[in-house]
C-alpha cells in the first residue's frame, strides 16, 4: 500500500497534466479574485449609485460594461453579484453535499430496514411543495435573521453595508442547504450499494474493519467520482435557486444582486440591450464551464483505479 | 429504445414540414373574423357574480349584457343595452329601465325584468358570498339585506312593474348611476339555467360551465380548454346580432408578458393585455406603429402606515413625497406613466385639482420642521414591496431619491405577493408599494376607499373631516356641487399625504393594424361586437 | 423479488400518508390565506366564502374530512379561488401535458447526453471529449429563463412555420422539449462520462480487453450496463422534478401543463390544490422510484443478492 501524501501526490501530478482542469482552474482564480477583491480597487464604481439621466448606456471608459436600466455600473455590479452568486454557490453546495454524501452513504451501506426508511424520508421531502417549504421558512427566519444582523453590528461596531449583506444571507445558505442534498443523497447511495459487494469491501470486512472506517475509507473513495461530478453539476442549479428565492424575499435584498438576478433583468432586455444579459451570463457560464472541466479532471486524477493505468 | 425515441423527435418535425404555411394565425383568424387577445391570466370564473377582476371583466363583457352597455368611442356615453331605456326621477334616486321587447338569452329564451330583479337578488344573497356585491349598495336596504339584517328582499330598492320594466330605489341621489350600471355585477344572469342547475344563493354552481352557459351578450361560450385559451362565437339571438361585425374572440391566458409580446410579434395574437417597460422600449424601436400608450383610470403609490411614528407626522410624510422625483420615475421605471398630482386622474368632467409635485426646498425644510434636519436621526423604516413587476426597480430608484435629496437610509422588504397584502391589510409596514384601479367612472371610486374603517384603506389614515366631505357629497343631487365636495375631500386627502402619490396608470399595449375601431377608453372596456379586422396589405 | 415490490408499495403508502397529512399542516401554517385579495373581502362575505369550502371549521375536522374525502369518495376537493372547479380536473387536464413534454425531453436528453457521455468517456482526454462535454454542458451554463426566450427569439420568430409559444399544433412541441432536454442532457452526459470510465478501469474489462474483445464491443456488450447507473438513477428523479418544476418553461412558451400549478397553488394558497398535487406526485415519486429501482436491479446483477 503506497503513502496517503503520495495518492495526493499522484492526483495533483495527474491533474496537473490535464490542460483544460488547470486552464479552468486558472479561469476560476481568477474569476474569485476579481469579484473578491476587484471592488476594492478604486476605480470600481459603487453598484447602487443610480443615474437615471444615463440609463442603459453602452460600454465606455466609465462604465466597462455599460450600465443599467437604473443607470447603475453594470461591471460593478457583476462583480458584487458575484460575491454573492459565488459564495452562495459554493458555501450551500458544500452544504448540501456533505449532508448528502454522508446520508445516502450510511444508507446505501446499512441496506435493509435503516435504508428503506431513510430513503422514504427523502420521498417525502422531495414531494412535499418546495414553494410552501421557502415561504414558511421565510416566515420563521424573517426576525432572527434581522435579529441578528442588528445584534451583530452592535457587538463588532462594523460598518452595517459591510455586514448586512452577508448575514442575511445565512437564511438562504441553511435553506439551500436544507434542500439541496436529496438527489445526492440518492446517487450515492446507489453507487455505495453498487461497490460495497465488491472484493475489496469484503476483504476489508474479513480483515475485521470497523463498518465506518469500511464505509468512510474504502467504499465513499471509490465513489468519489459520481460525488465530484455530483457536486459541479449542483452548482449551476443551486446558483439559479438563489435568484428564485430572492424574489420571494429570501436572499439579496434590492439594491444588492447575484448572476442570477442580473441575468433574469437581462433575458427580459435582451432584444432592447442585449449586453446586459451578456456580461453577467458570461461571467456565470465560464464559472460553471470552468468548474465543470475543473470537477471532470479532478475525478480523473482522484480515480484510484486509473492510477494503475 | 433509441429508435423509438428518435421517432417520437422526428414526429413533431414531420407534423411541421407539413404545416408549413405561410398564413399566420393572426392572418387565418383576420379572414375568419376572429379577434385572437391576449387575457393575461386564466379567469376564476364566468360567474359575473362570483368574480372580480378585469381579466374577468374582458370575457363577461363579450358574454353578458348589462341594461346600459359600453360604447365603442366614449367613456361617458351611456348606450342602452338590454335596456331601451333606463330613466331617473327629478332627484336621480328613482330610476325606471324598460326592457328590450326582443331581448333574449342564447337558448332563445326571452330576457325579462324578473331575470334582472333575481340576479340583484341572487348577488345580494348573503349565503353567496359575492365578493363585489358592495358594488350594489346603491340600491336602498342592499346593505342589510346582504349583511343579513333582514331576510325579506322586498325591503331592497328592486322592484318587478311588468315583464319589461323594473323600478330601482337608490340609497341616495346618484347622478353618475348610469356608469354604474355599466359594471359587470349589474348585469342579469338567466333565472331558468341559474335555478336548473342549484339554489339562488349556492356557490358552486355549475350553470356556467361549458356546457350549461347561457348569457345575453353579443357572444356565446364556444370552447374553453383551462390555461390555454376560451374561445366565444356569435350569439345568434343577440338583439343586434345583424350589426355584429365581428365573429368571435379567442382569448389566450398568456401570464408572461414577454412571451404575450414574441406572440404578437410572430402573429398569434390581435392584442395583447399590457406591454412591459421593456417591450415598450422595443416597440418604440422596432415598429412603434403597433405600441398604444393610453390613459387608464389607475393611480400608484406608497401607502404610508400613519400609525408608526414618524410616519404619523404628516409633515414627515409630505416632505417624503415631496422628495421624490415623479417625472424621472414615471419615464424610467413606468416608461411613459403621467406624474399623479392628486389620487383621482382626470376622468370626464371632473379635474382634479394640481396639489402636489417634486419640491426638493419644501421637502428638506418640513423634514428639518419634523426634527430630522439633513435626514439626522430619522429612522431606518423599510418599503414593502411584492416580488411582482416593476415593484422593485421602482423600491430602488426611491431608495436613492431619498438618500441623495433628504439624506435618510430606508430598506427594501421583499415579500412573496399573498404575505405582502396581509402586512399591508395588518398594518404590518411603514410604506407600501401599492396602486388603485378604479371600477368605475366616477371620483368616489378613487376617494371613499379613505373614510375610516373602509376596508380598502389599510393605513391607518382616519379624517372625520374627509370622511364627512365625502358622506356629503353622496348626499348632494347637484352634479357640479358634487364635484367640487369631492374636489375639497380630495385636496385635504391628498395634502395630507397618507399616501406618497406616484403615477397615473397608462394603459400599455399592442394591437395589429388589422384591428379596426379599437378606441383608447379610460376604463378600457371596449365592446367587441363592433370591431372590424381588415386583412393587411401583402 | 416479489417480496420486495410488496413491502415498497406498503412502504410507499405510509410515505403517501406521511406527506398528504404533513402537506395539511404545512399549508396552513402559511402566512395569509386562499382568500387573500387585493380588494379586500368584507368580514361577513368571507365569512360565507369559508363555509362554502369548510375552512371556517377547526383544523382537525377539515384533516378528518379531507382524509375521509379522499379515501371514500377519491374526492381532492375543488379549488377556492375558482368556482366550482374540481382539483382532479386540474390535475387531469395538466398532467398529459407534462408526460408528453417530459417523456419527449427526455428523449432529447437521452439522446444528446448518453452519446456525449460515453464517447467523452471512451475518447477521454482528447479533444473529442471535450467538445462532446462543452457541447452538453450548454444546457446548464445557461439557466432555461435564457436559453427559452434566446430560441422563441431566434427559432420561433425566425421561422414561419414554428411558433414562439403555444399548445395547438404539435410542432409547438419543439422549442420547449429542446430547452428542457439540453438541460438534463447536461446532467447525462457528465454522469455517464463518469460511470463509464469508472467501469472501463475494473478488471473484469481488463479481463475482456486481454483476451482481445474488440473496443467497440467491449463498451456495449460490457461497460454500458455498469457504466450508466449513475445516469439511470438521474432519471427518475429529473422527470418528478420536470412535472413539477417546469413553470419557467411552461410561462415563457404558454402550454397548459402541471408546473405552473405547483407555483400559483403556492402563492394564492389553494389548500386543497396544493394537497392534491402534492399526493398526486408522491404518487408519482413512489412509482418512480420502485421502476428505478427495478431498472437499477436489472441492470447490476450484484444488487439482486440484496
Amino acid at each position: 500500500m503506497e503513502k496517503g501524501t503520495s495518492l495526493w501526490n499522484d492526483a495533483w501530478r495527474r491533474l496537473s497534466h490535464n490542460l483544460p482542469a488547470i486552464i479552468s482552474l486558472f479561469v476560476l482564480i481568477f474569476i474569485l479574485l476579481l469579484c473578491f477583491i476587484g471592488p476594492l480597487l478604486p476605480f470600481v464604481q459603487s453598484p447602487s449609485a443610480i443615474d437615471l439621466a444615463n440609463s442603459t448606456a453602452g460600454p465606455s471608459t466609465a462604465h466597462w460594461f455599460g450600465t443599467d436600466p437604473l443607470g447603475r455600473d453594470l461591471f460593478s455590479r457583476v462583480l458584487y453579484g458575484g460575491r454573492v452568486s459565488l459564495s452562495v454557490g459554493l458555501v450551500a453546495t458544500a452544504v448540501a453535499v456533505c449532508i448528502g454524501v454522508i446520508y445516502g452513504a450510511i444508507a446505501g451501506y446499512a441496506g435493509g430496514k435503516l435504508d428503506d426508511f431513510l430513503m422514504r424520508f427523502v420521498d417525502i421531502l422531495f414531494a412535499l411543495p418546495f414553494l410552501v417549504l421557502v415561504i414558511l421558512f421565510s416566515l420563521v427566519v424573517d426576525r432572527p435573521a434581522s435579529e441578528f444582523t442588528e445584534w451583530f453590528i452592535r457587538k463588532s461596531g462594523w460598518a452595517r453595508d459591510s455586514v448586512a449583506p452577508i448575514t442575511t444571507l445565512i437564511p438562504l445558505f441553511i435553506a439551500i442547504g436544507a434542500i439541496g442534498w436529496l438527489t445526492i443523497a440518492r446517487i450515492v447511495r446507489a453507487q455505495v450499494m453498487a461497490v460495497k459487494n465488491q472484493e475489496f469491501v469484503e476483504a476489508a470486512v474479513s480483515l475485521g474493519l470497523s463498518r465506518s472506517r469500511i464505509l468512510f475509507r474504502h467504499i465513499l473513495p471509490n465513489v468519489i467520482g459520481p460525488i465530484i461530478i455530483y457536486t459541479t453539476l449542483a452548482v449551476p442549479g443551486i446558483m439559479l435557486l438563489e435568484s428564485v428565492l430572492s424574489f420571494l424575499g429570501l436572499g439579496v435584498k434590492p439594491p444588492g444582486s447575484s448572476w442570477g438576478i442580473l441575468i433574469k433583468e437581462g433575458a427580459d432586455r435582451m432584444e432592447t440591450s442585449w449586453l446586459l444579459l451578456f456580461f453577467p451570463s458570461l461571467f456565470f457560464a465560464s464559472t460553471l464551464f470552468a468548474l465543470n472541466f475543473l470537477g471532470d479532471g479532478l475525478r480523473d486524477a482522484l480515480d484510484p483505479k486509473s492510477a494503475k493505468d | 429504445m433509441t429508435r423509438c425515441c428518435l421517432l417520437l423527435i422526428s414526429a413533431p418535425l414531420f407534423f411541421l414540414l407539413g404545416s408549413c404555411q405561410k398564413e399566420s394565425q393572426v392572418d387565418r383568424a383576420t379572414r375568419d373574423g376572429i379577434l385572437l387577445v391576449g387575457n393575461a391570466s386564466e379567469p376564476k370564473g364566468l360567474d359575473p357574480h362570483i368574480v372580480s377582476g378585469v381579466i374577468e371583466a374582458n370575457i363577461l363583457r363579450a358574454l353578458f349584457e348589462g341594461l346600459i352597455t359600453n360604447d365603442p368611442s366614449s367613456d361617458s356615453a351611456t348606450p342602452p343595452g338590454a335596456a331601451l331605456s333606463v330613466t331617473p326621477d327629478s332627484t336621480a334616486t328613482v330610476w325606471t329601465a324598460k326592457l328590450r321587447p326582443d331581448g333574449k338569452w342564447s337558448d332563445g329564451t326571452p330576457v325579462t325584468a324578473q331575470d334582472f330583479a333575481f340576479s340583484y337578488e341572487r348577488i345580494l344573497t348573503p349565503e353567496l358570498g359575492a365578493k363585489y356585491s358592495e358594488m350594489l349598495y346603491f340600491l336602498k336596504g342592499a346593505e342589510d339585506f346582504n349583511k343579513g339584517v333582514t331576510t325579506d328582499f322586498s325591503t331592497v330598492g328592486v322592484q318587478v312593474l311588468d315583464d319589461l320594466t323594473l323600478r330601482l330605489t337608490l340609497r341616495g341621489p346618484t347622478p353618475y348611476f348610469l356608469q354604474i350600471l355599466k359594471h359587470y355585477t349589474w348585469t342579469a344572469v338567466p333565472r331558468h339555467i341559474v335555478l336548473k342547475f342549484g339554489k339562488i344563493g349556492q356557490r358552486g354552481n355549475p350553470w356556467t360551465r361549458p356546457e350549461n352557459i347561457v348569457g345575453n351578450g353579443p357572444y356565446q361560450l364556444k370552447s374553453w380548454r383551462r390555461t390555454d385559451h376560451i374561445e366565444v362565437e356569435r350569439n345568434p339571438h343577440y338583439w343586434d346580432a345583424a350589426h355584429t361585425t365581428l365573429n368571435g374572440i379567442r382569448f389566450l391566458p398568456v401570464t408572461n408578458l414577454y412571451t404575450e409580446a414574441r406572440m404578437f410579434r410572430d402573429g398569434q395574437l390581435h392584442l395583447t393585455y399590457s406591454a412591459t417597460p421593456e417591450v415598450v422600449d422595443l416597440m418604440k424601436k422596432e415598429n412603434p406603429a403597433e405600441l398604444r400608450q393610453e390613459p387608464y383610470v389607475g393611480t400608484t403609490f406608497f401607502r404610508c402606515n400613519t400609525t408608526r411614528t414618524p410616519l404619523n407626522d404628516p409633515r414627515v410624510r409630505q416632505a417624503l413625497s415631496a422628495a421624490i422625483d415623479q417625472q424621472a420615475i414615471c419615464s424610467n421605471v413606468y416608461r411613459g406613466y403621467p406624474p399623479a398630482y392628486s389620487m383621482t386622474p382626470p376622468m370626464g368632467d371632473y379635474q382634479p385639482p394640481h396639489l402636489i409635485g417634486y419640491d426638493l426646498e419644501k421637502a428638506r425644510r418640513l423634514l428639518a420642521e419634523a426634527g430630522f434636519p439633513g435626514g439626522k436621526g430619522f429612522p431606518r423604516l423599510k418599503i414593502l414591496i411584492a416580488s411582482k413587476e416593476t415593484a422593485a426597480t421602482l423600491a430602488q430608484a426611491t431608495q436613492a431619491m431619498w438618500r441623495k435629496n433628504l439624506g435618510i437610509e430606508v430598506e427594501i422588504e421583499n415579500k412573496e405577493w399573498n404575505a405582502y397584502i396581509l402586512a399591508m391589510q395588518n398594518l404590518d409596514y411603514d410604506l407600501a408599494n401599492s396602486g388603485w384601479i378604479g371600477d368605475y367612472l366616477d371620483p368616489l371610486t378613487f376617494l371613499e376607499m379613505w373614510t375610516p374603517g373602509n376596508g380598502n384603506n389599510n393605513t391607518g389614515w382616519n379624517s372625520p373631516a374627509y370622511a364627512s366631505l365625502i358622506k356629503q357629497s353622496c348626499e348632494e343631487t347637484d352634479a357640479t356641487r358634487r364635484f367640487s365636495l369631492l374636489k375639497q375631500a380630495e385636496t385635504l386627502f391628498v395634502q395630507d399625504c397618507p399616501v406618497l402619490l406616484l403615477g397615473w396608470y397608462s394603459r400599455n399595449y399592442l394591437i395589429a393594424p388589422d384591428v379596426q375601431g379599437w378606441n383608447p377608453l379610460l376604463l378600457a372596456n371596449n365592446p367587441y361586437q363592433f370591431l372590424r379586422l381588415v386583412p393587411r396589405k401583402p | 423479488m416479489i417480496r420486495l415490490i410488496l413491502s415498497r408499495l406498503g412502504q410507499g403508502i405510509i410515505t403517501l400518508f406521511v406527506l398528504v397529512t404533513l402537506t395539511f399542516f404545512l399549508v396552513r401554517a402559511m402566512p395569509g390565506s386562499p382568500y387573500t385579495d387585493e380588494k379586500k373581502i368584507p368580514e361577513h362575505t368571507l365569512k360565507r366564502m369559508k363555509a362554502y369550502t369548510g375552512l371556517d371549521q377547526p383544523v382537525p375536522v377539515q384533516y378528518a374530512r379531507y382524509l375521509k374525502n379522499v379515501i371514500l369518495h377519491q374526492d381532492l376537493g375543488d379549488l377556492i379561488r375558482r368556482d366550482g372547479v374540481k382539483v382532479s380536473e386540474i390535475i387531469g387536464e395538466s398532467f398529459p401535458v407534462s408526460l408528453g413534454l417530459g417523456v419527449l425531453s427526455i428523449g432529447i436528453a437521452l439522446i444528446i447526453g448518453i452519446p456525449a457521455g460515453v464517447i467523452a468517456a471512451v475518447r477521454k482526454n482528447t479533444a473529442l471529449d471535450f467538445s462532446c462535454l462543452a457541447a452538453a454542458m450548454l444546457g446548464i451554463c445557461l439557466p432555461s429563463f435564457v436559453i427559452g426566450p434566446l430560441l422563441a427569439v431566434t427559432a420561433g420568430l425566425g421561422l414561419k412555420s414554428l411558433n414562439v409559444a403555444g399548445w395547438s399544433s404539435p410542432s409547438d412541441w419543439i422549442l420547449p422539449a429542446i430547452t428542457l432536454g439540453l438541460i438534463n442532457a447536461a446532467y447525462l452526459a457528465r454522469l455517464a462520462r463518469g460511470g463509464m470510465l469508472d467501469v472501463l478501469s475494473q478488471d473484469y474489462i481488463r479481463t475482456a480487453r486481454a483476451k482481445g474483445a474488440s473496443p467497440s464491443r467491449i463498451v456495449i456488450r460490457h461497460a454500458l450496463r455498469g457504466g450508466l447507473i449513475p445516469a439511470v438513477a438521474f432519471i427518475g428523479p429529473a422527470f418528478a422534478g420536470m412535472i413539477s418544476g417546469s413553470f419557467v418553461i411552461e410561462t415563457i412558451f404558454q402550454i397548459p401543463g402541471m408546473g405552473q400549478h405547483f407555483v400559483n397553488a403556492a402563492t394564492d394558497r389553494e389548500f386543497f390544490l396544493i394537497q392534491g398535487l402534492v399526493l398526486f406526485y408522491g404518487f408519482l415519486i413512489v412509482g418512480a422510484n420502485l421502476l428505478a429501482d427495478l431498472v437499477q436491479i436489472a441492470l447490476n446483477p450484484r444488487l439482486r443478492s440484496a
